[in-house]
């Protein structure tokens, strides 16, 4: 029993500070902000800050219980699951796709890279073309990863 | 007694030699003879080899004080100036070459980065639980979540930086020109700073 609680303490512990670590990155970086302003719905940021809770809430329970879970199956003899799981899966790795791709070049401009580079070389025009040249090498880079199955 | 106001530029680029006050500041004054005078005082010189200099609004004001002995100038722009010699006229096919070459870079260096940062986070473990998650299914490694999560990067970034090309999806300005006006704002107060320490600065 007194074992259970020491545990029960330390997981509590532990949890805290991950949890700050994960926030502080997402959080410094200024990215719920951004979004927020983007469309301007700064009103509702709220909203948002529960949402990525919520979110990490979820991630953090699937990095312990992921094998026990199903959410949709995929039967053959029926199509309305078949559709369903796949809309599931595209919905969720498209806005995770997002998600990722903002965040790094969020941390890239919270260190000022483009804007020194562009300076440097004393750019005056084509600033829109290299923002979509790291759009279109992200995703090139990630579909070729993945096409050529690079990882260990 | 009559009374200029002058809104001093924080940075200037002109590809002339000989810098007039109308180049670096505005003036305003209720007599728009005075100002016309005001205005085309000689402020400075470039020498032959010299592309850059750091002008004091104090000196600025000693030399309309000079020629209007009485009057009073109320500065309500900048207190130093800089001013940088550029050469005229940017050659188109230099230009789109530099932009081809950077593009170049940022293409290739965002596809190593987001490979790196997919071998970093073991991305393959999380996609193969997910997608068995999600249809039941063994993942073979290359399946729609994959397409469609590369996807949505593109789109993130394309959303987030508000560009496709040339064409905007709101008015404000970019993070990106907001970041470049951040660090001209840096550059021009370090040229500044450094002038005064020099004792560079006319």
């Amino acid at each position: 029993m007194p074992g259970i609680c020491l545990l029960a303490i330390l997981g509590l512990g532990f949890g805290l500070f991950s949890a700050g670590a994960v926030f502080t990155t997402v959080i410094v970086v200024g990215l719920v902000p951004r979004f927020a302003g983007r469309f301007h719905t700064a009103n509702k940021v709220f909203l948002y800050e529960e949402w990525v809770i919520a979110g990490s809430l979820l991630g953090g329970l699937y990095g312990v219980f992921h094998q026990n879970w199903q959410v949709a199956g995929w039967d053959e003899r029926n199509a309305v699951l078949q559709v369903l799981s796949v809309t599931a899966v595209v919905i969720w790795a498209l806005f995770t796709g997002m998600f990722v791709g903002c965040l790094a070049i969020a941390i890239e401009e919270l260190l000022g890279g483009i804007p020194i580079f562009a300076r440097r070389v004393h750019l005056r025009k084509g600033l829109g073309v290299l923002i979509l040249a790291i759009a279109c090498g992200k995703t090139c880079g990630s579909l070729f990863y993945f096409f050529h199955r690079l990882f260990p | 007694m009559q009374i200029f106001y002058m809104k001093a530029e924080s940075k200037v680029e002109t590809d002339r030699g000989e810098i007039y006050l109308k180049d670096i500041a505005r003036i305003l004054c209720k007599d728009s003879k005075l100002q016309k005078k005001a205005e085309a005082i000689l402020v400075y010189r470039f020498p032959k080899d010299g592309n850059r200099a750091v002008i004091s609004t104090l000196t600025l004001i000693e030399m309309i004080q000079k020629v209007f002995p009485e009057c009073v100038v109320i500065n309500l722009g900048e207190c130093d100036v800089v001013i940088e010699k550029v050469k005229g006229g940017t050659h188109p096919v230099l230009e789109w070459c530099k932009a081809a070459f950077i593009s170049m870079i940022c293409f290739f260096g965002a596809a190593f980065t987001i490979m790196a940062f997919h071998n970093d986070i073991d991305i393959n473990n999380i996609f193969s639980g997910v997608y068995e998650i999600f249809t039941g299914k063994e993942s073979d490694g290359f399946t729609i979540l994959e397409v469609t999560y590369s996807i949505g990067l593109a789109g993130g970034i394309i959303l987030f930086f508000n560009h496709i090309g040339k064409r905007r999806i709101t008015k404000d300005p970019t993070p990106v020109e907001v970041q470049m006006r951040e660090y001209e704002g840096n550059v021009i107060t370090a040229l500044v700073e450094n002038a005064n320490r020099n004792q560079e600065e006319l």
